[in-house]
């Protein structure tokens, strides 16, 4: 079966283009000039009671069968609550035209079919079929109403495949979260258990020999890291869920930073810290929050730089907020990292391979910061260092 | 004196850890797999403090919590929970248990979080 054309039953306009178009298929099938009108009239009467009952009707127009055997098809498909019958005025006068009329009903949905064979004598073949098909779906429009019809279902498809696109981009990125969220639970008990156990190895110390002992010490390091991964995959999701939940509370500035940076001189001794207070002020915000941003920001800064070389922070009082700089003497980045670098799960291509991570760090971090109603930036250059500057607002307008 | 913990912990492995090392820091532990285990030993036995899991096979360390506090006999011990899953720190610091210990934890830090909260 090989659809020939297809036309929406709207409105009035419709019926003339029904009426045409199938005139113009019995016409180009060869057929005569009384089989044509009869078509068409059969066709156009249909859908003349169809558009009485919606304007939701579509008609198709088929060649059906195979060599030699061949007939010429409508299809008219509609929905209605009302109850259409055969003696409708439009269904009976086609019933006398066409020498076949099928009407079945389904819940609401309506078919109606009408047939009329194809005389061999037209030699018909699914190459000529196929030209016809060819033919009409490259002939232009009848008139300018069916010029504006084609448009109009043009974009309704458009418009329609970009929903279903955005619907599934949706999903997917749902199901996403979901997985990330999921993992990240799961994944914590193993990590609390192997934690414990090299914990309470490492109390065992004076049992070990030293080997063994700097194995435990090695094992304990590696499973803190592997649950500040997962506690970052959990913030990820939080992120993407939009639950990052805040505790603020009034905190001196000064006070905050330094008690943050005399436990992380502990965490990277390879690098002196340097720090430039500005001036003392409270102000408002999430301290374990923001001590993950310094925590990260400085633990970045000394990733990318070289052992012994000198982390400085600076912190600046300006007119409505304190603006913190963590600057490093590392190995930079290129103009589009600096572009791209607070994107979530974003890695550098330069250091993709030499140094391990997720690019969830400044994703998160970045996240905290506006949470706080503040701004996160940075400035660098390759071979020379990063400057990464954030701010805190004085009058706090952060969301908790 | 030995200061006796009840621990409700169905994972095998971090019971077997809190129960050894807790033993081996002084305390007296009495470990349960499950609520209904605890249930055969509570209320007619009481500890000086609680340690309970929040997702358990058969209930849940919250509702668990809120017996304990409601019981008028019990209602003075304390009670921590502990839990790796984030939806339960939040129903957590809406409860009524004493503190809260985060999975991962850190296993040198549980007897002060324990001994601090019987002092509270």
């Amino acid at each position: 079966m090989t659809e020939i054309i297809a036309i929406s039953l709207e409105n009035e306009m419709d019926l003339v283009l029904a009426h045409k178009r199938s005139m113009k298929v019995a016409e180009k099938l060869g057929l005569t000039i009384a089989t044509q009108t009869t078509f068409a009239t059969a066709v156009s009467e249909v859908a003349r009671t169809v558009i009485d009952y919606t304007n939701h009707g579509m008609l198709n127009i088929y060649i059906d069968g195979k060599i030699p055997r061949f007939s010429l098809m409508a299809q008219i498909i509609f929905n209605s609550e009302a109850r259409p019958t055969r003696s409708d005025e439009g269904f009976y006068y086609a019933q006398k035209l066409v020498p076949e009329f099928e009407m079945s009903t389904s819940g609401t949905d309506h078919l109606i079919i009408m047939r009329i064979g194809l005389p061999r004598s037209l030699k018909l073949d699914q190459l000529k079929i196929n030209l016809l098909k060819t033919f009409f779906d490259l002939e232009g429009p009848i008139n300018a109403y069916e010029q504006i019809k084609h448009k109009n279902s043009l974009l309704h498809k458009i418009t329609g495949e970009q929903e279903i696109e955005i619907k599934r981009e949706r999903e997917i990125n749902e199901k996403k979260n979901e997985f990330i969220s999921i993992a990240s639970h799961e994944i914590k008990t193993p990590i609390t258990i192997v934690k414990a156990y090299a914990q309470m190895l490492r109390m065992m110390r004076s049992e070990c020999s030293d080997k063994a002992n700097e194995i435990i010490d090695r094992l304990n390091g590696q499973t803190t890291k592997l649950g500040y991964l997962a506690n970052q995959l959990m913030d990820v999701s939080r992120v993407e869920n939009g639950n990052l939940e805040y505790n603020f509370e009034s905190i001196k500035i000064n006070h905050f930073i330094g008690e943050v940076l005399s436990v992380l001189k502990h965490v990277y001794p390879g690098n002196e810290i340097s720090w430039n207070a500005g001036q003392e002020i409270e102000v408002h915000l999430d301290k374990l929050r923001m001590e993950q941003v310094l925590t990260n920001l400085i633990g970045n800064a000394s990733k990318y730089s070289s052992a012994s070389s000198v982390i400085q922070i600076n912190s600046v009082l300006e007119a409505e907020q304190i603006k913190i700089a963590v600057i490093d003497a590392g190995i930079g980045m290129s103009k589009e990292n600096v572009e791209r670098i607070f994107e979530k799960f974003y890695r550098n291509k330069e250091v993709r391979d030499s140094h391990p991570g997720l690019g969830m760090g400044l994703y998160i971090t970045s996240k905290i910061v506006t949470d706080h109603g503040g701004r996160i930036w940075v400035e660098s250059e390759q071979g020379k260092g990063s400057i990464f500057h954030f701010t805190i607002p004085l009058s706090t307008l952060s969301k908790s | 004196m030995a200061i006796k913990v009840f621990i409700v912990e169905d994972n095998e492995d971090i019971g077997f850890i809190l129960e050894s090392y807790l033993s081996q820091e002084g305390f007296e532990v009495s470990l349960f797999p499950s609520v209904s285990a605890f249930k055969s030993v509570y209320p007619s036995r009481l500890p000086q403090v609680f340690l309970l899991d929040v997702m358990l096979p058969d209930g849940d360390g919250i509702a668990l919590c809120n017996e304990i506090k409601n019981n008028p006999e019990a209602a003075a011990l304390p009670v921590v929970l502990m839990s790796a899953h984030s939806p339960a720190e939040q129903i957590v610091t809406e409860s009524k248990a004493d503190n809260f210990i985060k999975k991962p934890f850190d296993l040198e830090l549980i007897p002060k979080t324990l001994i601090d909260a019987i002092h509270r």
